[in-house]
């Protein structure tokens, strides 16, 4: 028997298929010992490929000796429980791993690149969900207005959802002047920006998501005045 | 002189464990250690010793790793904890056992 035939017939007795390769492998370097040394010994190739085979004894014998100690149920049972750990560790770790981001990012204000000019804000608005500090407005290079802000969830109200309201900007009129939204669920922390435009009488609302509203005399903060 | 399978079968345990007790070993190794020591008495077929190890991995007496020997990765087995104290309850019993069975046969005055 030709040491290809022997590994086959080994295979087909294991009934679980993922430890197939490598028991071929264990066994096919057994095999390619053997026969290097009963060559040394001084045996041709075929001579020793043959008796090499022999002494491993009867294929189908030791494929269902070894089909016992790989037994599917088992074995199948420990794949499944190395999908299911896998599929919990996954999302377990990229969600570690954006919140992290995302809390780094949220360390320092931040400013728009296109800024030409930025004027400090530094209001906190104590939100039922968030806690959220209105740091700067920019000025941008052509001319728009954005206040930017970071937010962290409230554990108590970790699943804020996705796009609820954080606050939105209006005009003493209650003219809608921007929002900010809170973007995915179970963000512990966020920043961005919010676009508005500058309100006909320099007084901007911020409303929270609660009603609350707190007003912002942006001339007390912007030397601009429209 | 070849061993009858029963006997074989029995002890081929506490030898490869014993084997690999004295160092780790890949199993062509260790197949050609037991036919040394065994003057070829242990003539096993040589294909029955993977179920053999593969029975004493999965019961957590050996363990195993891919190793690079000799410029070909193998699988090496090597004893765990476990398998010393099973191999040294074994090999008292065995002890116990032979001497018992000598007793009885040189009885007979054989």
């Amino acid at each position: 028997m030709k040491k290809e035939e022997f590994l086959r017939t080994v295979r087909k007795q294991i009934h679980f298929v993922f430890d197939r390769d490598d028991v071929e492998n264990e066994l096919n370097q057994h095999l390619s010992d053997s026969i290097e040394d009963l060559m040394e010994e001084g045996l041709a190739v075929e001579e020793a490929e043959y008796l090499a085979v022999e002494q491993m004894g009867n294929p189908v014998e030791v494929g269902k000796l070894l089909n016992q100690e790989h037994n599917p149920l088992l074995g199948y049972l420990w794949a499944a429980s190395r999908v299911l750990l896998a599929c919990l560790i996954c999302p377990a770790v990229l969600y570690v791993g954006v919140m992290g981001f995302f809390l780094l990012k949220t360390i320092t204000p931040m400013t728009l690149k296109d800024s030409a000019k930025t004027y400090d804000v530094g209001i906190d608005l104590e939100l039922p969900t968030h806690k959220v500090k209105l740091d700067k407005i920019c000025l941008s290079e052509s001319g728009r207005y954005s206040l930017t802000y970071r937010a962290w969830t409230k554990f108590a109200y970790s699943r804020a959802g996705i796009g609820s309201q954080l606050f939105t900007l209006e005009d003493d009129a209650g003219n809608h002047l921007g929002g900010a939204t809170n973007g995915a669920i179970g963000n512990l922390s966020e920043c961005g920006s919010k676009d508005f435009d500058w309100p006909e009488n320099s007084v901007l609302h911020i409303v929270g998501v609660d009603g609350e509203i707190i007003e912002l005399d942006l001339t007390e903060y912007c030397d601009e005045k429209r | 002189m070849a061993v009858d399978k029963g006997y074989m079968s029995g002890s081929a345990r506490m030898l490869v464990l014993n084997l690999l007790n004295e160092k780790s070993q890949y199993g062509y190794e260790l197949i050609k250690t037991l036919k040394q020591r065994s003057n070829d008495v242990f003539d096993m077929k040589e294909g029955t010793l993977y179920p053999i190890l593969h029975k004493l991995e999965n019961d957590e007496l050996i363990s195993s790793s891919n190793q690079e020997v000799s410029g070909r990765v193998r699988k090496v087995y090597c004893i765990t904890d476990k398998g010393q104290r099973v191999l040294a309850r074994e090999r008292e019993e065995w002890r116990e056992f032979s001497v018992a069975v000598n007793q009885v046969l040189t009885f007979g005055g054989i």
